[in-house]
C-alpha cells in the first residue's frame, strides 16, 4: 500500500465522514486511508458531532439526510460550537440540484461533493479545503 | 323586458319538443341551446368585469366551486383566487381587455368550503356593440392532474436520491478495484472494470436527466436570469470540447457576429443547452464538423449547433424532442444518450420564452436551432419581482428591492452623452451582480440606476447589503480614474412592510 499524498511526513491530517450508509463510510475511508489520511466515522448526527468533539479532526464530510437529524442542523451546531467552528466541512449528498449549494455555503459549509462521486473529485477538494483553516 | 319574457316563455315549450314555425322563435331556441351547452359543458365558465364583478356562471362553474346565484353579487372573481394569483391574474385580465388577444391561465381558486382546486384555461374579451365591455375565463378543473403529477415528481425524486446510495457504492467499489487499492488487476480485468464505471456513470447521468425532465415539466425550475455576453458562455462550453474534438478528428467551429452579444440569460442553463446539442451532435458525427453558430437581431438571439454526421430519418426527426427517443443508433457498444437530452434542451428554451426546432437530411447532418428573446431591463425587472412577490405571498416570506441611483444623472448625461452614462451603468450593474452572494439575488439596471432583488431578505439585512454594495461601487468609483465625479446613492423597499402590491413596489422604486 502506498501512503504518500495526503498527510505528508508531517502528522497525519485527519478526516471525519459522517453518513448513514455504512457501505459508504467504509468504502470512502478506505480510499482516503490508502491516500495517507486518518479517518474517524460516524453512522448518526450524534455519534458525529460527540466525535468531532473528542477527535478534533482537521476536516468534516457531512451528509446532507440523516436519520436523527438533517445535515443543516448538523452544520450550523459544528459551526455554532466553540470547539468545532473553525474545521472546514465539506457537503456529501445525493440530491444533486435539490441541495443548494449555496444554502449550506451561507451555513458555513466550505463546498459540497455529490454522490456518486468520482474519487479524484473527492480527493481534490480535501486536499484544498485541508489548506484553508477558517 | 315584458316583451322578452313574452317571447321566452313559449320557447321552453318549443324546446323541449315541437319545432319552430316563426323566426323569433328560432332565436329564442338558439338562445336556449347555448345557454343549455353554457351549462352542459364540463369547462367552468365566468363572464366578468375588469374590476372582478361576476356577471355570469355556468353550472359547472357553480357546481365546482360549490357557489350559487345568490352568493355571486357578494363575490368577485379576485377573492375566489388563492392571493398569490390574484396579482398575475389582474395583468393578464388588463393585457386580455386592452388588445383583445386571448391569453393562458392557470392558478388556483377557492371553493366555497374553502377547498382549493387547480385551474388552468383561456381569458378572452367579449365585445358589445364592437366595444369591448367583460372577460370570459374558461377553464379546466385540473386538481387531480395536478395532484398526480405532485405524486410523480415526489416519487422520481425519492427513487432518483435511493438510486444514487447504492450506485455510489457499485461505483467506489469498482474504482477501488481498478486502481488496484486491493492489489494488482490484469489489463483484461481492467477494460471490463472500466466498462462497468462508464455505464455506472451513464446511469448517474440517466438518473439527473430524468430529474431534471421531471422537475422542468412541474414547473419547479426557476430561472436566475442575468445580463452575459453569450459568446464567452458559448466559447466556454466549446472549449470543454477541445479534447474528444481532437480525440475523434472532428472540427468544432463557431460562428459569431461579434465578440459580444448581451443578453439576459440564465447562465447555467444555457451551458445545459449548449453542452448537451454538441454531446448529441458529437454521437452522430464521425466526421466533418460541428458548427455552432450566433445570430443577433433586435429582439432575439438565433443559436444553432449543426453537424455533418449521420442526419435523422423523417419519422424519427418528428418525435425527436421527446422523452426517450433515440434513433440512428448502432448495434453494439459506444457512447449512448438517455433520449432525454433534446427533451431538457427544448423545456429550458422554454423556459427562457424562445422555441426550438430541428432540422435533418439522412446522411448529410442536423442541425438544431432556437431563439432567445431579447429582455428589456424593465420587463425583466417586472417578471422577476412579479415571481419573487407570488412567492413571498405563497411563503409568508420577505422581499427586499435595493435601488442605486446615479446622482445628477441628467446633468452627468448632458455632459458626457448619453452612449457613455449608458455604458456607465452597464458596468455598475456587472459590478454589482459579481459582489453579490447568493443565486437567486440579482442587479437590474434600468436607464439610471441599479435594482437588486433580494428575495427572503428583511429589511435589517437588506441596508446591510446596500452598505456594502455601497462600498464596492465607491472603490470602483475612486479606482476608475477615467470616470468623471460621480456619486451613487441607495435605499431599500421591502415587502411587506413598506409595500404589499406589485403596483406599490413598481411605484416606490420608480418614484426613487
Amino acid at each position: 500500500m502506498h501512503s504518500e499524498k495526503g498527510g505528508g511526513e508531517q502528522k497525519m491530517k485527519k478526516i471525519l465522514v459522517i453518513d448513514d450508509e455504512s457501505n459508504i463510510l467504509l468504502m470512502v475511508s478506505q480510499r482516503l486511508k490508502i491516500h495517507g489520511y486518518e479517518v474517524i466515522t460516524a453512522l448518526s448526527g450524534d455519534q458525529g458531532l460527540e466525535r468531532a468533539l473528542q477527535d478534533n479532526p482537521d476536516l468534516v464530510l457531512l451528509d446532507h439526510v440523516m436519520p436523527d437529524m438533517d445535515g443543516a442542523e448538523i452544520l450550523e451546531r459544528l459551526k455554532r460550537e466553540r470547539r468545532t467552528c473553525h474545521i472546514p466541512v465539506i457537503m456529501f449528498t445525493a440530491n444533486i440540484k435539490e441541495v443548494k449549494v449555496e444554502d449550506y455555503i451561507e451555513k458555513g459549509a466550505v463546498d459540497c461533493i455529490y454522490k456518486p462521486f468520482h474519487p479524484e473529485e473527492l480527493l481534490g477538494k480535501i486536499k484544498k479545503f485541508l489548506g484553508i483553516k477558517a | 323586458m315584458k316583451k322578452r319574457l313574452r317571447k321566452r316563455t313559449p320557447t321552453r315549450k318549443k324546446a323541449s319538443g315541437r319545432l319552430p314555425s316563426a323566426l323569433s322563435s328560432d332565436v329564442s331556441l338558439l338562445e336556449q341551446k347555448c345557454k343549455n351547452l353554457f351549462d352542459l359543458t364540463s369547462d367552468l365558465i365566468q363572464i366578468f368585469k375588469v374590476d372582478g364583478t361576476i356577471i355570469e356562471v355556468n353550472a359547472s362553474w357553480r357546481i365546482t366551486l360549490e357557489y350559487d346565484e345568490r352568493d355571486l353579487a357578494n363575490l368577485t372573481v379576485y377573492n375566489l383566487l388563492l392571493p398569490k394569483y390574484r396579482m398575475e391574474c389582474e395583468e393578464i385580465f388588463l393585457a386580455v381587455l386592452r388588445d383583445g388577444r386571448p391569453r393562458k391561465f392557470q392558478g388556483s381558486m377557492i371553493t366555497k368550503s374553502g377547498q382549493e382546486i387547480a385551474v388552468e384555461g383561456t381569458v378572452s374579451r367579449l365585445l358589445c356593440e364592437d366595444r369591448p365591455c367583460a372577460l370570459s375565463a374558461i377553464f379546466d378543473d385540473v386538481t387531480r392532474h395536478k395532484h398526480y403529477e405532485k405524486l410523480k415528481d415526489e416519487f422520481i425524486s425519492t427513487v432518483s436520491h435511493e438510486l444514487r446510495t447504492p450506485l455510489t457504492v457499485i461505483r467506489e467499489g469498482v474504482s477501488q478495484v481498478r486502481d488496484e487499492l486491493m492489489g494488482p488487476v490484469a489489463e483484461s480485468q481492467k477494460t471490463m472494470l472500466d466498462m462497468v464505471l462508464q455505464n455506472s456513470d451513464r446511469l448517474g447521468r440517466i438518473i439527473e436527466e430524468i430529474l431534471d425532465v421531471s422537475r422542468l415539466e412541474a414547473g419547479r425550475v426557476r430561472l436566475h436570469r442575468k445580463l452575459c455576453n453569450i459568446v464567452d458562455v458559448i466559447k466556454e462550453v466549446v472549449g470543454n470540447f477541445k479534447a474528444i474534438i481532437k480525440r475523434k478528428d472532428l472540427e468544432l467551429l463557431t460562428d459569431f457576429p461579434s465578440d459580444t452579444i448581451e443578453i439576459y440569460i440564465d447562465r447555467d442553463k444555457i451551458v445545459q443547452i449548449f453542452t448537451n446539442l454538441i454531446t448529441n451532435s458529437l454521437r452522430f458525427t464521425e466526421k466533418g464538423r460541428i458548427t455552432v453558430r450566433l445570430r443577433s437581431q433586435e429582439d432575439f438571439v438565433e443559436c444553432s449547433v449543426s453537424d455533418t454526421g449521420r442526419g435523422i430519418s423523417k419519422e424519427d426527426l418528428a418525435k425527436a424532442f421527446n422523452k426517450f427517443s433515440q434513433f440512428a443508433r448502432e448495434i453494439g457498444p459506444g457512447d449512448r444518450g438517455t433520449g432525454l437530452g433534446l427533451a431538457i434542451c427544448k423545456r429550458l428554451v422554454e423556459l427562457h420564452h424562445g422555441r426550438a426546432k430541428i432540422e435533418s437530411v439522412p446522411l448529410k447532418g442536423t442541425t438544431v436551432s432556437f431563439v432567445l428573446p431579447r429582455y428589456t431591463h424593465r420587463e425583466l425587472f417586472k417578471n422577476s419581482i412579479v415571481g419573487a412577490l407570488s412567492r413571498c405571498v405563497e411563503e409568508g416570506g420577505h422581499l427586499s428591492i435595493i435601488i442605486f441611483d446615479v446622482l445628477d444623472f441628467e446633468m452627468l448625461e448632458k455632459r458626457l452623452g448619453f452612449r457613455q452614462m449608458e455604458n456607465i451603468v452597464v458596468q455598475l450593474e456587472k459590478l454589482i451582480n459579481g459582489a453579490l452572494r447568493r443565486v437567486a439575488d440579482v442587479a437590474i439596471k434600468d436607464t439610471k440606476a441599479i435594482m437588486v432583488l433580494l428575495p427572503d431578505t428583511h429589511k435589517d439585512n437588506a441596508h446591510v447589503v446596500m452598505g456594502r454594495l455601497l462600498q464596492v461601487v465607491e472603490d470602483y468609483l475612486i479606482r476608475e480614474k477615467k470616470l468623471p465625479k460621480m456619486e451613487v446613492h441607495g435605499s431599500v423597499v421591502c415587502y411587506p412592510e413598506e409595500a404589499v402590491t406589485l403596483e406599490e413596489i413598481l411605484d416606490r422604486i420608480y418614484a426613487q
